[in-house]
């Protein structure tokens, strides 16, 4: 005869099985397939099945999408606790290929990166030649070099 | 006579309907408050009956705020489980809005235009060479040797223009 309390435990754990879901799973980025979804490897065994494909990214901030390096390590969960609405958030420290805020493609600009000048076609001159007075304009024809010199201390790229 | 099992099944889960609530559920932004909560309103059934005014949005870096644009989609997740205690956990990536990380200036991107500030009249001493034009029909061109400059001033009108030619290229804005 089985032990009864063994018995009432695992009906317990059936009535209770969609708790399962109510957990997040570390779990491998496979693949990318689009910019909004990833091909997922749970390490969990109970949750693997044969791999989770198209798993929505969940973003702790708004108007942000990823790109990121096979291999990289995500937390799986499922909305509602429901297995047929699985998502990915919570990164660990991994590589990325980049981060866009706002559907931006441009490269974020920091201090000390470099910015090209370009002069107006002609520039206004005047002073003394050979002691003689000076007025003309004079064509600059390279564009100058600079670079940011201030940004925002608490916001580092 | 009622089924036992399923008698002590609706019993089990009375007593752990807490669990409902930690659980993660789909909403979407009505409105974003100025304090930086937002209004939320979701269709999931676990949902209906709750307040969902003035959520508090946790985001996943410090020192971040948000203003989610209206019908943004997100998951509301309850401090430890608890109904009373909803709070915004993620985005999801159609979610569009503005992202501040301390600071109200917008980032400077690769290519963007540089206003360059310069003095009204800067003094040049040195040595020139080139040509002089000379107006007239036609203008004269002549050379103009090495020559020392003593006190020149130029004025650049207008300033001159400028763009962002490098950047971080894995933090697109």
């Amino acid at each position: 005869m089985s032990d009864p309390r063994a018995a009432l435990a695992a009906f317990i754990r059936n009535v209770m099985r969609n708790t399962r879901y109510h957990a997040q799973y570390p779990a491998t980025v496979q693949g990318q397939p689009t910019d909004s979804t990833l091909d997922l490897l749970p390490d969990d065994t109970s949750v693997r099945g044969l791999g989770l494909s198209n798993v929505p990214i969940r973003h702790g901030l708004p108007a942000v999408t990823v790109k990121v390096l096979v291999g990289s390590r995500v937390l799986l969960g499922f909305e509602a606790g429901d297995p047929q609405r699985p998502y990915a958030a919570l990164w660990s420290a991994s590589s990325i290929e980049y981060i866009s805020f706002a559907g931006g493609d441009k490269p974020v600009a920091r201090i000390g990166d470099a910015v090209t000048c370009f002069w107006p076609p002609s520039v206004p001159i005047t002073g003394t030649v050979g002691g003689n007075a000076l007025v003309g304009t004079m064509t600059i024809t390279s564009p100058a070099p600079a670079v940011i010199g201030s940004g925002a201390q608490k916001f580092r790229a | 006579m009622s089924d036992p099992l399923a008698a002590l099944t609706r019993f089990i889960r009375w007593v752990m309907r807490d669990v409902t609530y930690h659980q993660c559920f789909v909403a979407r932004v009505e409105r974003g408050n100025p304090d930086g909560t937002v209004d939320l309103l979701s269709e999931e059934s676990a949902l209906q009956g709750l307040s969902l005014q003035s959520i508090t949005v946790r985001l996943g870096l410090p020192e971040a705020s948000a203003t989610p644009e209206q019908g943004a989609r997100c998951l509301v997740a309850f401090e430890a489980g608890d109904p009373r205690s909803p709070y915004v956990a993620a985005w999801e990536d159609s979610a569009q809005g503005v992202v501040r990380m301390g600071g109200d200036r917008p980032v400077a991107r690769m290519s963007d235009i540089v206003e360059i500030e310069l003095p009204p009249a800067i003094t040049v001493t040195g040595t020139i060479q080139g040509t002089i034009t000379i107006p007239g029909t036609p203008p004269v061109i002549v050379p103009l040797p090495p020559t020392p400059v003593q006190g020149g001033v130029v004025v650049v009108t207008p300033p001159p223009s400028a763009s962002v030619q490098t950047g971080n290229p894995q933090l697109l804005a």
